[in-house]
């Protein structure tokens, strides 16, 4: 599953690229890698489901709880290990911040970076 | 069976008409070379007559910048979207190889830009009745040429839709031929147009403007395109901030 978006994350670079070199908004980037992430993870999960099909498994609610836990951890690290569109002067952030808090920061600029 | 001809090129006319042999080359993996070769002269030439008319409205020099620029976002486009169309069609199950992606996206530009072409004429007929900008800067502003300039805009945009549309068809035809069922064959292009809508709408963003407003001189690229992308303008648009 990690392998299929992962795929799917690269293919994406092109076409992130053109839009990098036209903008000075870090919230728009961040809408955009978003909705490429939600892609890729769409059709990484979509394998999931056809693999445990394939292993005699059932797609219940365990896998429903086990796909909403990865995606909120996946959710989390991208702000657990911010910035990653824009610069910093450390490596990982000081401050701890919930994804959330955090999009919406950015959202209405309250929090400023350069790119 | 048809033979593929192994000496020739193919014209606007062959892929327009969806040559036997052309179809052959691509199912087979053939002739790889000529076909992608026969796409790309056939929609430099095409593009370039099309950005030609596009652009002489304003004046002669912008019809040379638009003829030169026009080609750039068809192939841009291909090259910035075959990486992910590629990827997309192979996770919906669809067998088709990169080199076969870029093939299919050029026929499709190819039947686009050789309708555009041919359209060419009476587009320049039509944009040469309304009124032209006149040379003195002054009166450029004069709102009998904002319209006309509107009008001509809005002719191009209309074009370019219908002549991008017919393309697509045919290229539905073509990659019927490469899928299983017709229902992956209608799933794979329109998420192939999606993507190509939209990222060819910022690469014509970006190689703006083609026709040139009035009040500006002729010119071949506007450094401030590049500030934001197309869809933060129509943000600003909707939302009335760019005044």
């Amino acid at each position: 599953m990690v392998t299929v978006t992962g795929l799917l994350l690269l293919a994406f670079g092109p076409v992130s690229w053109v839009f990098s070199q036209s903008t000075n908004s870090i919230a728009f980037m961040g809408f955009l890698h978003m909705a490429f992430w939600a892609i890729a993870v769409y059709y990484g999960l979509q394998f999931l489901r056809r693999s445990v099909s394939l292993l005699n498994g059932r797609a219940g609610a365990h896998l429903a709880v086990w796909v909403s836990i990865f995606v909120l951890v996946t959710l989390q690290m991208s702000t657990a290990l911010r910035p990653l569109i824009g610069t910093s002067d450390t490596f990982l952030p000081s401050e701890k911040k919930f994804f959330l808090t955090h999009w919406g920061e950015q959202i209405t600029g309250r929090v400023k970076h350069h790119r | 069976m048809t033979a593929i001809d192994h000496r020739r090129l193919w014209s606007p006319a062959d892929f327009c008409r969806l040559d036997e042999s052309l179809c052959l080359a691509i199912r087979r993996c053939e002739r790889q070379a000529r076909v992608l070769a026969s796409a790309c002269i056939a929609i430099a030439l095409c593009a370039f007559a099309y950005g030609f008319v596009f652009g002489v409205w304003r004046a002669p020099l912008q019809g040379l910048y638009s003829a030169l620029k026009m080609p750039i976002p068809f192939f841009a486009t291909v090259l910035s979207s075959a990486l992910i169309n590629t990827a997309l069609a192979q996770v919906q199950g669809g067998r088709i190889s990169f080199v076969q992606v870029c093939q299919l996206m050029l026929y499709g530009m190819t039947v686009t830009t050789a309708l555009m072409a041919a359209l060419s004429p009476v587009i320049f007929f039509f944009a040469h009745q309304v009124t032209a900008p006149p040379l003195l800067p002054q009166v450029r502003t004069d709102p009998a040429v904002t319209h006309a300039y509107h009008l001509v805009l809005v002719t191009h945009v209309a074009v370019i839709a219908v002549a991008g549309t017919i393309g697509q068809v045919k290229l539905y035809h073509l990659l019927r031929q490469l899928t299983a069922t017709s229902s992956e064959a209608l799933w794979v292009l329109f998420v192939w147009l999606g993507v190509v809508g939209f990222v060819g709408s910022q690469w014509s963003w970006l190689l703006s403007p083609f026709l040139c407003a009035p009040e500006h001189e002729p010119h071949m690229i506007a450094r401030y395109y590049f500030d934001y992308n197309f869809y933060e303008y129509v943000w600003m648009a909707l939302s009335g901030k760019n005044g």
